[in-house]
């Protein structure tokens, strides 16, 4: 009796076992092909085929179990995006260098060095990092709750005895103020942008 | 009547609201958004990346990084002066520089997991060894010393009357007036050269490295590649960098830099990883990060931590 060859499913408060079903996250993947490759596609990525095959590799083997699979993808699909970007970002300076040497200059004359964009990647997270604290500790209390801990926002409503449209108040506030910050001339989203339009897929 | 960016913004941030509860049923009117308008993707692009920053911002603040200590040690205590007691973190934390005894006997000079030392040699040179790490030295005025295991970085003072040569098993690396960096484990001998000149032998072979280039010697044969300068020995920076190397070999270099002991399900351990790690001191934050970065669960079990195949994907 092999995990593989079972799909779980989540029914209620239990948990059911369906021999040889797919499991819920590979169909989720399979009906909605279309409206991922989209999404990937909207979302920048140059290959959205490669990308799909990769959000299958990595949801094959995922054994937890969703009462919502689409929503688990498409968290999964936002993220591969963000790691793949953040990846090829150096990896693609790395093939210029390899692979063009005739483009050298030309490729690497308007980047920022490793450690500058090392650098630049810290500050990104200590501007986020001093934003948050300008909220208020009980707005990034709530912040903290529903992005690292992952709460939604009725849970949050009631860890915090207000209503809901509060939370999403909150929840907005910060966005807002983070967003403002990627505004500020000095951040890397221009660069990000380029890397989003040549990111190639490793195999 | 226009949308302004303001708008677009609102709604970019509701979407990203709806994502990570869960967008489900959603899904089709929230790509419908995005296709809608490149002002919409670009709205949501920059706050996906400010919402991915405020993640590490907010996870980073669990804890406060402990200040790094310096302490310069007496020639004759040896590193077991610590004490075994003394706890990984500890080591973690610890960087101590080593003044080498004058015209003492050859001495083997050895770190612990997690703890980095710097050994200033008579000629100006400066030896900077990362944790688990031996190396043999005729004593303050060689310029002959022996990689055991490990890694080291040299930063040496060019003299062309007396060359400086590190031995590693059969190989010799001799300098020409440079900075660069070897690591030696069971399985492979990387050199790599930040700065000038280094000659590699190994048998009969012989090959001269220049700046930005590294030797990578294995089982399977000899590869030449070229690198970034800023990445040579980047763990004197607790910076961690990769293109397309084996999982097991980051959480090796992981556990000489910190001595965190960490076990990697073998699965993962030949997936390759691209990318530049930096970690916080703190060594649970750090492992955690580790964990994301390489798309590993972790599961602390007393003093060791396990990286597991992700059983979930989402954050």
């Amino acid at each position: 009796m092999t995990r593989s060859g079972f799909g779980a499913r989540a029914s209620g408060a239990g948990l059911r076992l369906v021999e040889g079903s797919q499991r819920p996250l590979q169909i989720a993947l399979l009906e909605n092909r279309g409206l991922l490759l989209r999404f990937l596609a909207a979302r920048g990525v140059p290959d959205p085929e490669d990308v799909y095959q990769e959000l299958w590799a990595r949801l094959v083997n995922d054994h937890s179990i969703s009462h919502d699979p689409l929503s688990y993808v498409m968290k999964s699909a936002h993220n591969l995006v963000i790691d793949r970007i953040r990846s090829s970002r150096q990896r693609l300076l790395r093939e210029k260098a390899f692979h063009e040497l005739s483009d050298v200059t030309d490729g690497l004359a308007g980047e920022a060095s490793r450690s500058d964009r090392i650098l630049i990647a810290r500050q990104e997270v200590e501007r986020a990092r001093s934003a948050i604290s300008e909220l208020g500790e009980r707005n990034s209390k709530i912040f903290y709750r529903f992005r690292v801990d992952g709460l939604s926002r009725p849970e949050i409503a009631r860890e915090f005895a207000i209503s809901v449209s509060a939370v999403e108040k909150h929840l907005s506030r910060a966005y807002r103020r983070l967003t403002e910050l990627a505004d500020a001339p000095d951040v890397s989203s221009p660069e990000r942008g380029s890397v989003i339009m040549a990111a190639k897929t490793e195999q | 009547m226009k949308r302004t960016d303001h708008d677009r913004r609102a709604e970019a941030i509701a979407w990203m609201i709806r994502l990570r509860e869960g967008v489900g049923p959603e899904t089709e009117e929230f790509v419908s958004w995005l296709e809608e308008s490149a002002g919409n993707r670009t709205a949501f692009d920059q706050l996906a990346w400010a919402d991915a920053d405020a993640f590490g911002a907010l996870e980073d603040q669990r804890s406060v990084p402990p200040a790094r200590e310096f302490v310069t040690m007496p020639a004759t205590r040896s590193r077991w002066w610590l004490g075994p007691a003394v706890g990984a973190a500890i080591a973690a934390a610890f960087s101590a520089v080593l003044l080498f005894p004058r015209g003492a006997a050859p001495q083997l000079i050895s770190t612990g997991p997690g703890e980095q030392r710097t050994i200033a040699l008579a000629d100006g040179s400066r030896i900077e060894l990362n944790g688990d790490t031996r190396l043999l030295v005729g004593n303050r005025q060689s310029r002959d010393v022996s990689l055991q295991s490990g890694q080291a970085y040299f930063a040496v003072v060019h003299d062309p009357t007396r060359p400086f040569r590190v031995r590693v098993g059969k190989a010799t690396i001799e300098d020409v007036g440079t900075a660069f960096a070897i690591t030696r484990d069971a399985n492979r001998l990387e050199v790599s050269v930040e700065e000038g000149r280094v000659e590699f032998q190994s048998g009969p072979n012989s090959v001269t490295l220049g700046a930005g280039e590294a030797i990578n010697s294995s089982a399977t044969g000899m590869r030449a590649t070229k690198i970034d300068r800023s990445d040579v020995a980047g763990w004197r920076k607790g910076i961690f960098s990769y293109s397309g190397r084996p999982i097991g070999e980051v959480v090796e270099d992981v556990e000489r830099a910190r001595g965190y002991r960490l076990d990697v399900d073998s699965q993962a351990k030949s997936r390759p990883f691209s990318g530049t790690i930096v970690l916080p001191q703190d060594p649970t934050a750090a492992v955690r990060k580790l964990g994301l970065l390489l798309g590993l669960d972790v599961i602390q079990r007393g003093e060791r931590w396990q990286l597991r195949s992700k059983t979930s994907v989402a954050k």
